[in-house]
Order: C-alpha cells, then structure tokens, then sequence
C-alpha cells in the first residue's frame, strides 16, 4: 500500500513546489522577514591593550550576523532575502521575453512561415556561435548600462538576457508545433474549415502548454545561472549606484572590485575572486548555496511537470 | 554534397551577422568614438557620437566589418589603438587559448566517447547506477560553482603548504593542470551521457538482435554495427560540447586570470580592436568546428552511398536527426 502511494508521488515536483514556494514567501515577504537592514554596515571592535579597536570588516558568522557580513559589514541573510525580489523580476522578465518570443515566432515558424523559421534560425544560431555568456557580457558592460537607476538596470538585464537565448527556446517550439501540425486532429480541424488563427488557438496552443510550462521551469534556473556568471564577472543591476572608490584602483589583495549596494544574488557574487583568495568563503558561499537550491528547486519542478504530463 | 555547400554558406553569413552584433556592440562600448583602421592610416577619425545625438555613418560601419574579415587573411589582424598591430598582442592569447582549448577539446572527445561506450556496455547493478548518478549529477552542477568550490579547494590546499596545483594559471604547464581539469570536465561527460544513451538507443534494434543471434562477438557488434550508427548521434552533439567548451574557456581564463582571448576581451582596458579580435577567433573555431563535424558527419553516414537521391535522403536523415536531438 505504502509502496504504491510511493510510487505514484512524484517526487522532483514536490521538492521542487516546496522551494518555489519557500523562494515566493521571500519574494513577497522579503522586507519584513529580513533580520536586519540589508544597506547598512555595521561595525565591530576589540580592546588591545586596553584600547577599544575597530575590526576590518568581513566578519564570519555568528549569533548577530548568522551568514556573516560582506566586505562593507552589511548582514548576508538580510542581503539574500531582501535580494530575492530583485532577482526574481530579472529571471520573470528574462523567462517572459524568451516565452513570449518563442511562442509567438515558434508558432508562425512551425506553421511553415518561412521568414519566421529564417528568424528562429538566425538567432539560434547566432546564440551558439557567440557564447551567451560572451554576448550578454557585451551588452551588459556597455559604459551606460552600468548608470542606469536600478528600476531600469533589472529591466535591462531582464530583457537582454531574454533576448539572447530566445532562439533556443524558439527551435523548441517550432519542433513541437510541427509536429502538432502532423497529428490526425489537425486534418479534421481543416476539414471543417477552421481559419488558421483558429486553429493556432484551439488546437496548437493548447497542446503546447506541457512544453511552454516545463521549459518556463528550465528557462528560469538557466537565467538564474546567467545572473550568477554575470555576477562573477562583476556585471549586476545599477553597478554604479555605489560608486565608493574605497579600495582604490588595486583593490583588496591587489584583486579590483566595487561592492554592491542593491542585494541582488549575482552581485552579491560579484566579489567571489576576493572571497577564494583571502579565504572568507562565508561571503559567497551562502549566495552559491541559495542560488544552486532554486535553480535545482526549478529544474526539479519542471522534471515533475514532464513526469506528471506523461502520466496523463 | 548540396547540403554541405549550403550549411557552409549560411554559416559565412551567420559568421558575418555576428561578427556585425560583436563590433556594433564595441564600437558603442567606449568613450563612443569610433574609429576607423582605414581612418587611422589617414590620420583621421571616422566619426563621432556626441553627448547627445548619435550619428552613425553607415559606409564607415560597414567598412569596418568588412575589414576586421578580411584582414586576417591578409598580412595582419588589424590596429589597436593607433600604433600596435593587433597581431602583436593577439598572437600570444591565441596561442595560450589553442594549449588549452585543444587538449581540452579532445580529451573530451577521446575520453567522452570511451566513458559512454564503457557505461553502455555495464550491465544494470551498482556499477550501471554509479555511472548514471554521476554522469547526471556532474551535467546538473552549474559550471560556475564548481570552477569556485574547486578554486577554494586550491587556495585552502596552499595555505597547507600542499603546492600541488596552483591558482593562477600561467605558461607554466604545472599551472595549467587544474584549468584543463575544469574546462574538459563537463564537455567530457556530457559526450559520455550522450554517447551511452546513443549507444542504448541501438542496442534494442532489429540488426543488432540478429547480430546477436548469429553469434557474433559483444566487441564486433558494437564496432561494426553499433557504432556505425551511434557515431552519427554522438556528432550531433559536438557543436552543443562546443558551446559549453568555449564557455567554460571564457569562465576559466576570467577564474584563473590566464592571459588567453577570453581574459583579453575583459580585461583589454578599452582596446576596442582587440575585443573585436578576439571576438573574431573565439566565433571563428565555433564556425570552423561546425563544419568539420558536418564534413564528418556526411563522411560517417550511410545514405551517401545511395546515388542519386543521396542528398535529399541525407537531408531529410539529418533533419530526422536534429529534430530528435531538440526533442530530447
């Protein structure tokens, strides 16, 4: 009995629905969970001899800071949980111009139209001859991107990198509707005289939601994936709305970086170079941990969609 | 061999259209000034975008384009600056890329396709799961974290006094141990995965039961029968190992500040002409490679044989073949 109702669970799909979920209460809720302010720097002191020092900043974890501080003392927890919405509305843009475009060229071009399958070609193609990571790095390191306030940065980086791997996404789709376009239900939606808009409402569309919803799932831990290697290349939202200049040209450990002010999880990774070298792991290693557990939080609920989808 | 000449020039023209994105994109990434090589022989600018207002002349632009294409097959790459070749500074990263990249590329290949044939002939046990979970696991960790976790490791192992590997990657061929590891690590396992599951896929099939039945050695139904046909799967795969390759070249070199073409794109300190040169070779082996494996697949398949129709039945076999690699 037990082993049956085991064995008809499905596993990935609610591990996967249980970060979701978790990522979504930070989302919302973000704000008023954090433990404490997310900008602000807090500093620490030892007596030496009895004189009351200051101690540089990053600190390790401990009872008041749990994740330990960034470089600057400001609190990791708080800078994940607050930094959740801002990432999250960087994916959703990406993920939304990546669905939207291949579903709307993917159709067209599964249909037969020949520029719109030119156009998914061109740009799949284009995606695998220049990395993605090399072209979004391109882009997103243009001297004005790096000025733009923070609503527009996340909005920038949204569509850039929606805009970049598109076409991948786009091939899929056309696959998929091709083959819809073969199956017998599709000679009698014809033999009726349904229009071809008709038809691409109410019989192709409706088919191709299993895939649309399993590959929004992948498409969000590859964009989550994206950020991350942005982050380490020092590419995140409204890079110069902190424009300190502490550190200098050389930087720390002659390593150059400019902290972050927003909390977004790939800037939060931006000083990973500086985290390796001097061994303060706790800098980064919580932003790793929490960005690899949602993108395999996504991947696991799209493994379930496709599980649950056979099923049927 | 229809196929071959068109799939060769679409991909001179996707060549161009990229080589097109990655230079518009330099030449609005400075101070948006731009200027031309020829302009430069002449003493002159090519034009400027002011603060406000931007005027792009066309025939300039594409002058460009046209140049950074044609010049390396004339005497040199083209200028940095006003006063470098590029050639100068673009000769040693491309040789540092090529000592990694190549090792890397077949490593992946020789020991990829091994690894797959050897998980494919494990029969179902510990063994069988072992080579699963792994093959799975190691394409399911982001390559990013684990170049991070790896690097870690290093830098504790230093502090140990344990100078095995080192962080910083350099000519020396002792540095470049650990970035080798990293960059054909992932290549080489997802040719394992997909050549164990190429492999599978034919293991079932009518012929090879017949082979089977006849008595016919587990070796020589593989080479002769199984592979024959798995090899053309397994090459489908190449441009996409590829891909992932040359992402974790830029990764590894960015990582481990090696001085390769990668690590010269970001860190040239605005020397628009020696990203655009850069750019140009990392596309260029992306395109090349392709159509080798396209050669190579015509070379491997079996409807070239067939006469007449061998085109047609070629191309319809190939599209078979990507349509089913997009599905999976």
């Amino acid at each position: 009995m037990i082993k049956r109702t085991i064995s008809k669970m499905n596993p990935p799909m609610i591990i996967g629905m249980i970060i979701v979920m978790i990522l979504l209460v930070l989302c919302l809720f973000g704000d008023f969970i954090a433990p404490r302010d997310p900008y602000e720097p807090i500093t620490k002191t030892e007596m030496v001899d009895g004189t009351q020092l200051l101690i540089k900043p990053p600190y390790p974890p401990d009872g008041v800071n749990l994740l330990g501080t960034d470089i600057l003392g400001r609190d990791i927890l708080s800078r994940i949980i607050v930094g959740a919405k801002l990432t999250m509305a960087i994916v959703m843009i990406s993920v939304f111009v990546k669905i939207v475009l291949s579903l709307l060229f993917g159709v067209l071009a599964g249909k037969g139209t020949q520029f719109f399958k030119s156009l998914i070609m061109i740009s799949s193609t284009i995606g695998s001859g220049i990395p993605a990571l090399v072209l979004t790095l391109m882009i997103l390191r243009l001297v004005f991107v790096k000025y733009y306030p923070i609503g527009q940065s996340l909005l920038v980086f949204g569509l850039v990198i929606g805009l970049v791997e598109w076409g991948r996404v786009g091939k899929i789709v056309e696959n998929q509707v091709e083959q819809i376009y073969e199956m017998p239900f599709m000679i009698g939606d014809k033999a009726v005289g349904k229009s071809s808009i008709r038809i691409i409402f109410s019989s192709v569309i409706p088919h191709l939601t299993t895939t649309l919803l399993i590959h929004t799932c992948l498409e969000i831990g590859r964009s989550l994936l994206m950020i991350a290697k942005l982050g380490v290349f020092e590419v995140y939202v409204a890079a110069a709305a902190m424009d300190s200049g502490m550190f200098g040209n050389k930087g720390l450990l002659g390593i150059s970086f400019e902290p972050e002010y927003y909390p977004e999880w790939g800037a939060l990774l931006g000083n990973a170079r500086y985290a390796i070298t001097s061994q303060r792991l706790w800098v980064i290693i919580s932003t790793v941990i929490v960005m690899s557990t949602t993108i395999l939080g996504f991947n696991m609920l799209g493994e379930g969609l496709k599980r649950f989808s056979w099923r049927d | 061999m229809k196929r071959i000449i068109k799939s060769f020039c679409i991909k001179i023209f996707m060549f161009i259209l990229s080589m097109g994105i990655i230079i518009t994109l330099v030449i609005i990434q400075g101070d948006f000034t731009v200027t031309r090589m020829r302009d430069v022989e002449d003493g002159e600018q090519g034009f400027v975008v002011g603060d406000n207002n931007v005027t792009l002349k066309t025939d300039a632009f594409l002058g460009d384009i046209a140049d950074y294409i044609k010049n390396p097959f004339v005497v040199r790459i083209g200028y940095a600056g006003s006063t470098r070749a590029l050639s100068e500074f673009i000769n040693n990263p491309l040789k540092r890329t090529l000592i990694l990249l190549l090792p890397a590329l077949i490593f992946s290949i020789v020991i990829g396709m091994l690894m797959g044939i050897l998980g494919a002939r494990l029969r179902k046990g510990f063994l069988k799961n072992l080579h699963l979970t792994t093959t799975i696991g190691l394409m399911s960790i982001p390559d990013i974290f684990l170049i991070l976790v790896i690097q870690y490791m290093v830098v504790w192992m230093y502090r140990h006094d344990i100078h095995w590997f080192r962080v910083i990657a350099s000519d020396d061929l002792k540095s470049l141990i650990l970035p080798f590891f990293l960059l054909s690590l992932i290549p080489t396992n997802y040719i394992s995965r997909i050549t164990t599951v190429a492999i599978e896929k034919q293991q079932h099939k009518k012929f090879v039961m017949i082979a089977k039945a006849k008595g016919l050695k587990r070796s020589a139904i593989l080479l002769v029968h199984i592979m024959k046909n798995a090899v053309i799967e397994v090459l489908g795969a190449f441009p996409s190992m590829f891909i992932i390759l040359i992402s974790c070249q830029v990764l590894v070199e960015y990582m481990f500040a090696y001085p390769g073409l990668a690590y010269m794109m970001f860190s040239s300190g605005g020397e628009e002409e020696a990203v655009i040169g850069a750019s140009f070779l990392l596309v260029s082996f992306y395109y090349i490679f392709v159509l080798l494996v396209d050669l190579t697949k015509y070379g491997f398949s079996p409807y070239k044989k067939t006469g007449v129709l061998a085109d047609s039945v070629l191309e319809l076999a190939l599209e078979a073949d990507e349509k089913e690699a997009y599905d999976d």
